[in-house]
């Protein structure tokens, strides 16, 4: 795997003729310790690789591809990454505070302890993903999917969870203080207190599938 | 496709969602199919209300559901005739058919020939994962051998066949091949296939990640080739050379072939123009014919 | 034997030898002259060659079938006599090609007249035995009082067109046969009613009726795959709706051309397609998929003699069960069956007006007999036609597709309208489309779409009775078999026998009330029908509770009046 420790190095390498990652096709590299912070990144495909100490704060990574990688201690804080495809992705200790990350999905992925800190998931999809102890506080998660995801002590505060979708999720074990929880789909009782909404018909509330 | 549906808005990719949520397995190929095609239609500006989305039955085929726009939800193989009759009837709008391997080459096997061959303008996207997906893991024409499927546990009788072969042999203008891994190249190719008049097919390797085990992202990855600069996409001879594979049993990314046709539909308005066509025609002509 | 004014002539010989277009220019000709003409065919199984016969009735008054046997005869070949000598009885003519011909007859049977006429000889002489044809019917013009002159305006209007040379020729064959004629000392009394006050008419077969109802249904576009009988439908078809900027394709298979219907019917074109039984069961699946997604699609099925391939160019009655009930699910359609060639007009026009106000796939059956049967018919007036388009959205407010409404018909939006755009799908589906498989929608949902076509049996024209006040034999049938049954219960009540008819045309949904109704006035029940099961009968024992005596035949050919009139004195 080819080994990248230095931004000019990686840019000249990937960087398009205007000097953007725009769609850059970076799967299979090893990047350690680059800061790309501000830069335009929006469907560059981050594939297969490993990506530790990176900053991308401050990027655009809107639509970016990211199957099978490793990321350690890298930096989206404040990043675009709507549209953006996580999968089977392993994080540690990343950050995805304030990102605007509408429709994102993250599948089949390990982001335990990830902070969410006032980000807007607005449609984000977290699916079969492992979020244990992350911290969600301040962030719009509203009509977000979670869906047989793992919860367990995962942080919800002042929290827009309008619409979320928390089927098969081990929800009950998350922390929830102030969050806005209307029209939320969970099975059994609600765990931020109050009663389970009665007569609930899941079939009809929801489009699903049969099979063909 | 049509002139009509281009450049008509200004949209993000994501705006061509509808409300139905996705329910393919996380970690299937289809996602990022879906995400391509989202894209080619963006950055054409397609307005969603010239756009047809027409597909028949099989997890690839639940696509229309999850994009805003006009579509069918046919048969299981028969989203190929039904498009034709929606181009036919209204060549003025952006037809696109989406669906499986299974579906398109198994059961909807009869249909695939004459839509290329009658040059009908539109754009057919199959999802191709060696396996039936939605009824559970059968193996279909585009699987391996080697893959021990439901109704193959000691592995399959018979050889997969070669779409882009196929396609090509049977006179379609526009065939490129693509890999779920690589959402640009998709994106790129599909939005060729849609600018395309006349009939494009895009095939494009999706891993089935939950019932087929052997053809995995890796498999894919390893499997494809950038089809090398300097092919010349007019070269039939050469396309078909490219779609046979490399030595190595690689198979090639990117546009094998594309050139420029009369459609079905532009063939069939030659006729009506021929005859004088017009919707005032007086009936009382033709009754005329059967006096005695 | 037919009665005064009514005259039956069969033509028959080798496919290719002017059978066919002797047939057609008598049949014009005596159109022509006022008469009304239903003609009648078998055609060779071959590709080139093979036996051919053409039978033309002709009457001054409105003829409703076939009848049941020639009364005049014109044998062109051996083979021709030697398939039909059984039925040269007393009273009937025959004339046959002799001397110079292929064949010496048997002894002729005591009672039947018959003409030796040299026909091949005589075109053999004028230089081309292909014009053996235009002898015959000079022949049969002196012999029999078919007009000459609108006979020779027929064969004039038709070779005018190949230049002066031709129609000479022909003009010079037909007088020789003239000549022949006038040679022959004429012995029975069998001629042709003499002209009258022509009539606003034209002369059409089954399928070519039934693509002139499309045109004037307003069709636009037509999905073809050919089969026997039903290919010359889209011929027509083929032929005139580009005029109207219409199109016709020709699909891969049938599965295909009803594929096609859908679609382009779903992007707001009014779509049918022809085919016969086989085609029928191929597109069972999607006629399911059209009724579930609510598709406008009309099918016409010309019924041959099955199963399987059967007898491909043989009469037969016998797809009502598949028309009705052939289809996956619980999915029901409105089935038509016509007559005569006069409703292969104007049902078309209603099935595709159906089609397009019930949002639902129609049958229209016909079937071999009719297919090839050319007819009188009054003209039809274009303006006299109403045409139904479907319920369209208003683009007011949010469109729900599937909206349920007053009379269960949920407004279309055409592709490109904005706010409209929606899934058509086979998947059970809420008002908006998305899958919803809750078992209160998929029950209000098929209740919907079978509530929507239920109110036919009230709307559509009442079914024709035949005759009033109670009946010792009240007979129930359909398709081209109430043609003869008209005659037979004419021909009964001539005899003294009370005898009432019933003719449905809407098949499915059945009108059941206007069924037990009939049958109250009736002591009994007879429905003969073109089949081995007796299929009619079963949807009547099944629906309602009368329990009729089934009269079923299979042989290939349509029953004749006799027949009928003879079961019913039977089960008397
Ligand atoms: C007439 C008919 N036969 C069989 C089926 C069952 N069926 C549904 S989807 C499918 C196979 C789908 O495979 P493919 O087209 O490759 O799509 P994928 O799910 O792999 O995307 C089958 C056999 C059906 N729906 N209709
Ligand atoms: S079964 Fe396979 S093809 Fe279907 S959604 Fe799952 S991964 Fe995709
Ligand atoms: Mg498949």
């Amino acid at each position: 795997m080819r080994h990248f420790t230095d931004k000019q190095a990686l840019l000249d390498a990937f960087a398009s003729r205007d000097g953007s990652l725009v769609d850059a096709d970076m799967t299979f590299i090893h990047v350690e310790g680059v800061d790309l912070s501000g830069m335009n990144l929006a469907g560059a495909n981050l594939s297969g690789g490993v990506w530790c100490d990176i900053h991308l704060d401050g990027c655009d990574l809107s639509a970016v591809h990211v199957v099978e990688s490793r990321l350690t201690r890298v930096d989206f804080r404040g990043a675009r990454l709507e549209g953006a495809l996580f999968q089977r992705v392993d994080m540690t200790q990343c950050t995805f505070e304030r990102v605007e990350a509408g429709e994102a999905s993250f599948f089949l992925s390990k982001m335990s302890e990830t902070p969410f800190c006032h980000a807007k998931l607005i449609k984000a999809q977290f699916l079969d993903t492992t979020l244990d102890q992350a911290d969600f506080t301040g962030a719009d998660l509203s009509l977000a999917q979670m869906r047989e995801s793992s919860l367990a002590g995962t942080r919800f505060i002042s929290c827009d969870l309008r619409g979320v979708d928390f089927r098969k999720a081990n929800f009950h074990h998350a922390v929830y203080r102030h969050v806005c929880t209307d029209n939320a789909l969970y099975y059994g009782k609600p765990p931020w207190g109050g009663e389970a909404i009665p007569g609930r018909d899941w079939v009809q509330e929801l489009p699903m599938f049969d099979g063909e | 496709m049509s002139v009509a549906a281009l450049h008509k808005k200004e949209m993000a990719p994501k705006d061509y969602k509808s409300d139905v949520n996705v329910v393919w397995c996380p970690g299937c190929g289809h996602h990022g199919i879906l995400n391509g095609i989202m894209r080619a239609l963006s950055e054409l500006g397609v307005d969603p209300t010239n756009l047809v989305n027409v597909s028949g039955i099989g997890c690839s085929s639940r696509t229309p559901y999850f994009m805003q726009s006009y579509k069918m939800h046919t048969l299981h193989g028969r989203a190929g005739p039904v498009a034709t009759g929606v181009q036919l009837a209204r060549p003025d709008q952006l037809v696109c058919i989406t669906g499986g391997d299974g579906d398109g080459f198994a059961i909807g096997g009869g249909h695939m020939p004459h839509m290329a061959r009658r040059n009908v303008n539109m754009t057919y996207i199959l999802f191709d994962n060696g396996i039936y997906g939605l009824t559970k893991g059968q193996y279909s024409p585009t699987s391996r051998r080697e893959l021990k499927a439901y109704t193959t546990p000691y592995g399959g009788p018979d050889d997969p066949m070669n779409p882009l072969l196929y396609m090509l042999t049977y006179g379609a203008t526009y065939v490129a091949q693509a890999f779920a891994g690589k959402p640009k190249v998709c994106a790129d190719l599909i939005k060729g296939a849609m600018a395309h008049k006349g009939f494009s097919y895009v095939n494009i390797y999706s891993q089935c990640v939950t019932y087929n085990r052997i053809d995995t992202i890796q498999y894919y990855r390893d499997l494809m080739r950038e089809i090398p600069e300097g092919h010349d996409t007019s070269d039939l001879g050469a396309a078909m050379e490219l779609a046979r594979g490399d030595g190595e049993g690689h198979r090639p990314m990117g546009l094998l072939y594309q050139v420029e046709r009369e459609t079905l539909d532009e063939r069939l308005a030659s006729i009506v123009k021929l005859v004088g066509g017009h919707e005032g025609y007086d009936k009382n002509k033709i009754i005329n014919l059967f006096r005695p | 034997m037919s009665k005064a004014n009514d005259l039956i002539i069969r033509v028959a010989g080798e496919g290719g030898e002017g059978v066919v277009s002797t047939g057609d220019f008598i049949a014009a000709a005596c159109a022509r002259a006022g008469l009304e003409v239903y003609t009648f065919k078998t055609f060779p199984a071959e590709i080139k060659g093979g036996y051919c016969m053409y039978q033309i009735r002709v009457s001054s008054e409105r003829v409703y079938n076939q009848g049941d046997t020639f009364d005049v005869f014109c044998a062109f070949n051996g083979e021709a006599y030697e398939l039909n000598k059984h039925l040269l009885t007393p009273g009937t003519t025959i004339v046959y090609d002799y001397p110079g011909g292929d064949f010496e007859p048997d002894a002729i049977p005591e009672g039947v007249t018959a003409y030796p006429v040299p026909m091949s000889q005589a075109a053999k002489d004028l230089g081309s035995y292909r014009s053996k044809n235009m002898v015959a019917m000079g022949v049969l013009s002196v012999l029999f009082n078919i007009n000459e002159e609108t006979l020779r305006q027929v064969l004039t209007n038709k070779f005018k067109k190949k230049g002066d040379e031709v129609l000479d020729f022909n003009l010079k064959a037909f007088e020789k046969g003239k000549e022949l004629g006038a040679g022959v000392k004429k012995v029975d009394t069998w001629r042709v009613a003499d002209a009258v006050e022509p009539k606003d008419v034209i002369i059409i077969s089954g399928n070519d009726a039934v693509g002139m109802g499309a045109v004037l249904g307003g069709l636009e576009f037509f999905s073809a795959y050919p089969i026997t009988p039903a290919t010359e439908i889209a011929k027509f078809v083929a032929t005139h709706i580009p005029k109207f900027g219409g199109t016709l394709v020709q699909a891969e298979d049938e599965i295909a051309s009803i594929g096609q219907v859908l679609g382009a019917s779903y992007a707001g074109k009014k779509s049918m397609t022809s085919t016969s039984g086989p085609g029928l069961a191929l597109m069972s699946e999607m006629l399911g998929m059209a009724f579930m997604g609510e598709i406008p699609a009309l099918v016409v099925d010309v019924q041959r003699g099955g199963p399987s391939t059967g007898l491909p160019t043989k009469h037969e009655q016998s797809d009502l069960f598949l028309a009705i009930h052939g289809a996956h699910g619980d999915a029901p359609r409105v089935v038509l069956s016509v007559e005569d060639v006069k409703d292969c007009v104007d049902m078309t026009v209603d099935a595709l007006n159906f089609a397009e106000q019930f949002q639902c796939p129609v049958i229209l059956l016909s079937d071999g007999s009719l297919a090839f049967s050319t007819q009188t018919i009054p003209a039809p007036k274009p303006e006299n036609y109403t045409l139904v388009n479907r319920k369209r959205w208003d683009g007011q407010g949010k469109y729900f597709r599937y909206a349920m409404t007053d009379d269960m018909i949920s407004p279309m939006a055409d592709p490109g309208t904005p706010g409209g755009e929606h899934i058509a799908t086979g998947l059970e589906h809420n008002a908006s489309g998305a899958p919803s498989w809750v078992p209160a929608n998929h029950e209000a949902m098929q209740g919907k779409r079978f509530g929507k076509i239920a109110g036919l049996v009230d709307t559509y024209k009442p079914v024709e009775v035949d005759g009033e006040g109670e009946a010792e034999i009240g007979i129930i049938t359909w398709g081209s078999t109430i043609g003869v049954v008209r005659e037979a219960v004419e021909r009964l009540r001539a005899e003294g026998i009370k005898a009432k008819g019933f003719y449905p045309k809407l098949m499915w949904p059945m009108p059941v009330a206007q069924y037990e109704a009939f049958a109250a006035t009736c002591k009994k029940i007879l429905v003969p029908e073109v089949n081995y099961q007796g299929q009619l009968s079963h949807f009547i024992r099944a629906e309602t509770s009368i329990r009729p005596i089934p009269y079923t035949i299979c042989g290939g050919l349509p029953f004749n009046p006799s027949m009928i009139v003879n079961k019913v004195k039977e089960v008397l």
